[in-house]
C-alpha cells in the first residue's frame, strides 16, 4: 500500500481558492514593492514571481484569516536579504544602532521645501536595509509589532534602525537642498547683471 | 536664533527624539498628549514635526509612482504555480508557528473589515478604513480607559469645559442630548498618530464602570487619516479585545467614530443615535 494517497480533487481546488482570496489580491501590491526594492523591472518580476511561488508551496503553513499580506511582506524581505546579502552586506547591531539614535537628537532641522526627485534620490542614496525599513513603515504602513515580525528582530531594533534610517535620509535629503540651493544661488547670481 | 539651538533644550531634544514614533502612531496617547502642550508652545519643534511630514508626504509620492505591474506579467506567474502541485496542509503545529507569528502581529491591522478578495483599489480602500477605525478604537484604549475621569456627569456646559471652539461645543452640547441614558463627561483636544482630534467622552448614568465609557472621536479640518477615507453612511468597523467602533464621513470631510465596550450591535445603535447629527453639523465653512 502506498504512503502517498493522491490528494482529493476538491481538497487541491479548495487550497487554491484560498490561495486566490488571501494571497493573490496582494499580488500587485507586492510586485510593485519589489520594484521600489529594486528599481530595475526585470529583476522586480522575477522577485515577485519567486515571492509566490514561494508563498504556494508553504501556504500550508499560513493560518487562514490571519495577515496574508504581511506573510507575504516577511517572504519578500527574506528572498530579498537573500539575494541582496550577495551584494551589499549591511548589518549593524542592535546595541551600534541604540548609540547612533543617541545622537540623533542634536542634528539639524529638516529642510521645509524639499522636492519629490530629491527624496527620490535620498531614497536610493541610504543603505538598502534603511530603505526597506523606511518603505514598510512609512509607505506599506505597518506597525512596529509587524516589522519586527517581518525582519524577525526586537521591537526595539526595528524604533532604532528606522529612527537611523529617518535620520540618514534626513541627512541625504539637507545635502540635496544645500547642493540645490547653492548652484540656484550661483545661478541666481551669475543671472544678475 | 535658528531652529537647531533648541535642540539643545531638554525637552525639545526629548519632543524630536519621539517625532517620527509620534507621526507613526506609535506613541501612547499619554506620551501624545505631552507632545502635543510641547507643540503647541515651541514653534521650532512644531516646524520639525511639518517638516518631517512632508518629507513622509514625499516619501510616499515617491513610492507610489512606481509603475504598475507589467499586462500579462500576473498571468505568466498564475501559470507557473497552477503547474505547481498544491502545498500539503496537514502541517504540523510547529511548521504552523513560523507563519502564524507574522500573520498573528499584523492581523490587529485588519480586524475590522471582512476580508473579501477585491481588487487592488479595493483592498487598499479597506485597509485604509481599517486603519481609521482602529486609530478611533486606540484613542478609546489609551486615553479614555486610562484616563482619570469624574465619577459623576456634570452638566453639559461644564463637562465641554472652556476648550473647545464655540462652534464645536455648539455641536457637541447639540449631540449630547442625542444619546439617552449617557452623559458627556469630558471633551478635551487629543491626539494620536500625528492626528489631532476632538474626544469627547460620555459616560452611562450611574454607572461608574469604565466598560460604560463611550467616547466620539472626531478628527480635525486638514486630517492626514480623513483625507483618504470616506465611509459611505453609518459603517461598522467590527469589533476587537471588547471594543466595537462605528463611523462616518461628516459634511466637511472629517471623521467622526463611536467606541464603547458593548458589542457591535450596541456601537451601531448609539452610533445612530448620536453620529448622524454630528456628521451633519460639521458641514464645510
Amino acid at each position: 500500500m502506498s504512503l502517498f494517497r493522491p490528494r482529493p480533487a476538491d481538497a487541491e481546488s479548495r487550497i487554491r481558492e484560498d490561495f486566490d482570496r488571501e494571497a493573490w489580491p496582494h499580488f500587485r501590491e507586492i510586485t510593485r514593492a519589489a520594484l521600489r526594492l529594486t528599481r530595475r523591472p526585470a529583476e522586480a518580476e522575477d522577485l515577485a514571481s519567486e515571492v509566490f511561488l514561494q508563498a504556494w508551496k508553504s501556504f500550508g503553513k499560513f493560518e487562514r484569516g490571519t495577515n496574508c499580506r504581511a506573510w507575504l511582506y516577511k517572504i519578500l524581505w527574506n528572498v530579498n536579504q537573500q539575494r541582496s546579502r550577495k551584494k551589499v552586506p549591511f548589518t549593524l547591531g542592535a546595541e551600534g544602532e541604540a548609540l547612533l539614535a543617541e545622537t540623533l537628537a542634536a542634528e539639524e532641522p529638516t529642510p521645509t521645501e524639499i522636492k519629490d526627485e530629491e527624496v527620490a534620490a535620498a531614497l536610493d542614496a541610504i543603505s538598502p536595509e534603511h530603505k526597506q525599513i523606511l518603505l514598510l513603515s512609512d509607505v506599506e504602513e505597518f506597525t512596529y509589532k509587524e516589522i519586527a515580525a517581518i525582519l524577525r528582530v526586537p521591537i526595539g531594533t526595528v524604533m532604532s534602525r528606522l529612527s537611523r534610517a529617518r535620520a540618514a535620509l534626513r541627512e541625504k535629503v539637507r545635502g540635496t537642498a544645500a547642493a540645490t540651493s547653492v548652484v540656484g544661488n550661483a545661478a541666481a547670481q551669475g543671472g544678475t547683471p | 536664533m535658528n531652529a537647531a539651538l533648541n535642540v539643545r533644550d531638554y525637552a525639545c531634544a526629548k519632543v524630536r527624539r519621539r517625532l517620527d514614533s509620534y507621526l507613526a502612531g506609535e506613541l501612547s496617547v499619554d506620551l501624545s498628549h505631552e507632545m502635543l502642550e510641547h507643540l503647541d508652545r515651541c514653534p521650532a519643534c512644531a516646524a520639525e514635526l511639518k517638516a518631517r511630514e512632508n518629507l513622509r508626504g514625499a516619501v510616499r509620492r515617491v513610492a507610489a509612482a512606481a509603475p504598475e505591474p507589467r499586462e500579462g506579467f500576473e498571468a505568466e506567474v498564475r501559470a507557473r504555480i497552477a503547474r505547481t502541485p498544491a502545498p500539503s496542509t496537514g502541517t504540523a503545529t510547529s511548521l504552523l508557528l513560523a507563519a502564524s507569528l507574522v500573520a498573528a502581529a499584523g492581523a490587529g491591522t485588519l480586524f475590522l473589515l471582512s476580508r473579501t478578495a477585491g481588487s487592488p483599489a479595493t483592498n487598499m480602500a479597506a485597509a485604509r478604513d481599517a486603519k481609521a477605525f482602529l486609530f478611533a478604537a486606540l484613542n478609546h484604549k489609551n486615553c479614555t480607559l486610562r484616563g482619570s475621569w469624574d465619577k459623576a456627569p456634570a452638566a453639559v456646559p461644564e463637562a465641554l469645559g472652556a476648550a473647545l471652539d464655540a462652534d464645536v461645543r455648539a455641536v457637541v452640547e447639540k449631540a449630547a442630548g442625542d444619546l439617552p441614558g449617557y452623559a458627556p463627561i469630558a471633551a478635551h483636544d487629543c491626539g494620536h498618530a500625528g492626528e489631532r482630534i476632538l474626544h469627547v467622552i460620555f459616560r452611562k448614568t450611574g454607572s461608574s464602570a469604565a466598560e460604560d465609557l463611550v467616547s466620539v472621536v472626531a478628527t480635525r479640518p486638514g486630517s492626514t487619516l480623513a483625507s483618504s477615507v470616506r465611509l459611505a453612511g453609518l459603517v461598522s468597523g467590527g469589533h476587537r479585545d471588547g471594543l466595537s467602533v462605528v463611523g462616518t464621513s461628516a459634511g466637511d470631510g472629517r471623521l467622526v467614530f463611536l467606541v464603547t465596550s458593548g458589542n457591535d450591535a450596541e456601537a451601531m445603535r448609539l452610533g445612530k443615535l448620536v453620529l448622524p447629527t454630528l456628521a451633519t453639523a460639521f458641514v464645510v465653512r
